[in-house]
């Protein structure tokens, strides 16, 4: 029974990795992009940890998702959208997985081990206790804070309505008036 | 509690960047337009000096024998790497309060970041866990592609930022695939668990593809960071593109950071205590990677160099010219022993030096003219004859020509990549060597050999202020030339890593 | 433990089903009745003019992104806001500096009037 879910989940987020890249339109990729993560929060609920199935459709699919598309909505429509030669596409894909299954199969599957670990009952609990004790994740905890706030600061700065006048390609072109009254002293 | 707060002790140079770094924005939001920029540079360079003061009260003594709050590890060479990039962090926020220009949007953002990219360098430098390594990275990052697309109006800078930001985050990607791999094979994140078991593992015969997988993923990353070939395609574009200062803090720090991490994940997970014994299958990979470290170093030095010879922007020339020195000091970084990693740590030291003054007089040129173009600079030393004069000390130290450190640094990278066995390498490095002659006395023959006459501009004026910082980089770069010793100790006491 | 999901994946079914049951019903048993006007989009009866990618205001995407910064501290203050009690005053005060960090980043938001989209 556990089997059936997991080939279903993992099958959603697969097919949608798959959609995603090959999509026509970008909209289309997206939505596809939204499967795979409910495919990954699915395979989160099988592994037993609850509160990570639950951020997980939270933060990505509530925000990170929502942030794609906004992206997609604001940046100018590509006229030639998916122009690119499939086959060339198709053919590199297939590579890249064969590559990537053999790594996978020649790595991973060689060193596991049965595990005989229950998943624990409820995660939040054991999840929140060891991310404020000092000698756990506290210090990671506090720097994601700080990883947060720079996030914030730098887009809102980016973001933000210039008043200036614009610049063009010169790293201190507020100099160039300056410029042209220095040419006229040398002379020049 | 007590326990408590002494391991507060310990971190309390992170603390004070980051109170300062929050006190530096809180000021920028609440103090009158105009003058908010001077104030926040001022409360940063405090903030600086506070954690120069920290970091140098953990100078002598001894460190903790565990691990701070299970994850931070506090020793001198964390201490080193935190002195270092703190004062290239006053350097730069002294160069950016100097230069000239202004912004409409000014510059208090500006600080704070820095201050935050400074801190994660902090925490990447300072650590064994495989989580805060990451996140110290993530930190340093994040606040790197901010910085690099800080002109805004400017074209170039946000290609600068796109680029970094796309290539950044697909190798931060795949680093972080490899320490995954590194957590499944071992069931730890903690570098010195990992270390160990898979040295055990070994005996046990699983073969070396997953460890190679694993370390080849993490090396990728490593490599990005520190620019390495051939990996090393961002940099020349967000160097040139980024706005100058930014370019001397990602040089300089970030650089820096990246190798002290790459020491530390070399150091505790694939180098084994010979004098414990242990798998020979162990010993003979430890030496494999050497010798994966040192054809990356060939080749990053090669393509450096090469690329560097046809550049006719100054600051790109630069970009390219920090890619082969990262070469030179992975040689260092191949040895795999503990006098090629304190030679490691006595170049990136000089380099230092030595990069931080060379941008510094881009940043000074630049200012004052708006021109990068290393043509353009011709007659610059009958104009501003103190300013070339330091550019000639940067520059021949670059080469690594006596008496500058940069010919003590190159000395003993070579020496130990010869012990060691990589006289080959030595030997690559020493043409390279020959051949960045080339493009660096290019700008200063443009500077001193072309008549006073063709000089484009008539003045390059600029405080006294940014001239005295150039000069005390220069002297610093022919002193330690000539007193290297205490430099060299120290480096090789740092090595006494906790374990 | 995983029959816990089992309501949770009921209900998930029974949604779906309702979507993909009723767009199936009105295919197979409704009459087909085509016409000309059916498949062209909607715009409140009037002839399409131009495309739906109209330009958008780029408030938009910065107020997605700081719902989104926001959000993850959510999903940090959860763990502990279950169970503050056990965590105790240590607890507090660590999630307190979390906290704290990112108010200065409401600080800056407020006072660079990011979100205030008339200006």
């Amino acid at each position: 029974m556990e089997l059936l879910f997991f080939l279903l989940f993992a099958g959603l987020a697969i097919a949608g990795a798959v959609a995603t890249v090959w999509m026509r339109y970008v909209v289309h990729s997206a939505f596809a992009l939204m499967g795979t993560f409910l495919g990954v929060a699915g395979l989160y609920v099988l592994l037993g940890a609850d509160f990570l199935a639950i951020t997980q459709i939270l933060i990505y699919v509530g925000g990170i998702l929502v942030l794609i598309l906004f992206g997609i909505m604001l940046t100018p429509p590509d006229r030639t959208e998916r122009n690119a030669k499939r086959v060339i596409g198709f053919s590199a894909s297939l590579v890249a997985i064969a590559l990537f299954l053999a790594v996978q199969i020649g790595s991973v599957v060689r060193w596991a081990e049965k595990s005989n670990l229950e998943a624990p009952k409820a995660t939040a609990a054991p999840i929140g206790r060891e991310l404020l004790r000092p000698d756990g994740y506290l210090i990671p905890f506090e720097l994601v804070s700080v990883v947060l706030l720079v996030a914030l600061i730098g887009s809102v700065f980016i973001a933000r309505r210039r008043k200036a006048v614009r610049v063009d390609d010169s790293s201190t072109a507020a100099i160039l008036a300056e410029r042209g009254t220095l040419q006229q002293k040398a002379g020049a | 509690m007590n326990l408590l707060r002494e391991e507060l002790s310990w971190i309390t140079p992170e603390l004070c960047l980051t109170l300062f770094a929050c006190v530096a924005l809180l000021v920028d939001l609440f103090v009158q337009k105009g003058r908010e920029s001077v104030m926040v540079g001022f409360f940063s360079l405090m903030g600086l000096l506070a954690t120069a003061f920290f970091l140098y009260r953990q100078y002598g003594v001894t460190p903790p024998a565990q691990p701070v709050f299970g994850c931070m590890v506090v020793d001198p060479f964390s201490t080193l790497f935190k002195l270092f990039a703190v004062g290239a962090l006053a350097f730069v926020v002294l160069f950016t309060m100097l230069s000239r220009q202004t912004r409409p949007d000014g510059y208090g953002e500006f600080y704070f970041i820095l201050l935050c990219a400074g801190l994660g360098a902090f925490f990447l430098a300072s650590t064994y866990n495989l989580l805060l390594m990451y996140l110290g990275l993530e930190l340093l990052s994040i606040a790197s592609y901010i910085l690099a697309g800080y002109a805004k109006g400017n074209r170039r800078s946000g290609e600068a930022a796109m680029k970094y930001v796309i290539f950044g985050a697909v190798a931060s990607g795949v680093m972080l695939y490899g320490f995954t791999l590194l957590y499944g094979m071992t069931g730890s994140i903690d570098l010195t668990v990992i270390g160990p078991k898979l040295r055990d593992q070994f005996a046990l015969d699983h073969g070396t593809i997953p460890i190679s997988v694993a370390t080849g993923l993490c090396l990728a990353g490593f490599a990005y960071k520190i620019s390495a070939a051939p990996f090393h395609f961002w940099t020349p574009d967000v160097y040139e593109g980024a706005p100058t200062p930014v370019t001397t803090f990602l040089a300089v720090a970030s650089k820096g950071a990246g190798f002290a991490a790459l020491l530390r994940f070399l150091q505790a997970g694939f180098i084994p205590d010979r004098t414990l014994g242990g798998p020979e299958a162990m010993m003979g990979y430890s030496d494999k990677l050497g010798t994966l470290v040192a054809v990356l170093a060939a080749l990053t030095m090669t393509l450096g160099n090469l690329a560097a010879l046809g550049q006719t922007n100054l600051k790109r020339m630069l970009a390219y010219s920090s890619i082969a020195h990262a070469g030179y000091v992975l040689m260092g970084v191949a040895t795999m022993n503990r006098e090629g990693f304190s030679s490691v740590l006595f170049y990136l030291v000089v380099y230092y030096f030595m990069n931080l003054g060379a941008f510094g007089v881009v940043m000074y040129y630049a200012n004052t003219t708006g021109d990068e173009q290393i043509d353009d600079l011709k007659g610059l030393g009958w104009r501003s004859p103190l300013v070339a004069i330091t550019m000639v000390a940067f520059l021949v130290a670059l080469v690594g020509l006596p008496p500058t450190a940069g010919f003590i640094g190159k000395w003993f990278l070579f020496t130990a990549a010869v012990k060691k066995g990589f006289l080959w390498l030595a030997v690559v490095a020493g043409i390279n060597s020959a051949i960045s002659l080339f493009y660096y006395f290019r700008v200063a023959r443009a500077m001193w050999l072309r008549p006073e006459e063709e000089a484009k501009y008539a003045t390059v004026h600029a405080s006294p202020a940014f001239a005295a910082l150039l000069l005390v980089l220069a002297v610093g770069t022919v002193w330690f030339g000539v007193g290297f010793d205490s430099l060299l100790r120290y480096c090789d006491y740092s090595q006494n890593l906790l374990r | 433990m995983l029959s816990d999901y089992a309501p949770l994946l009921l209900l998930l079914a029974l949604a779906a089903a309702f979507v993909v049951g009723n767009l199936v019903i009105s295919e197979v048993l409704g009459r087909p009745k085509p016409g000309v006007g059916k498949k062209t989009v909607y715009e409140c009866g009037m002839p399409i003019r131009g495309t739906a990618r109209a330009r958008f205001s780029v408030h938009y995407y910065l107020l997605a992104l700081l719902f989104i910064l926001f959000d993850v501290e959510a999903a940090f203050l959860l763990p502990w806001a279950a169970h503050a009690e056990e965590l105790g005053k240590a607890g507090l005060v660590a999630m307190g500096g979390f906290a704290v960090v990112l108010v200065v980043g409401l600080l800056y938001v407020m006072r660079k009037k990011a979100l205030e989209w008339d200006r």
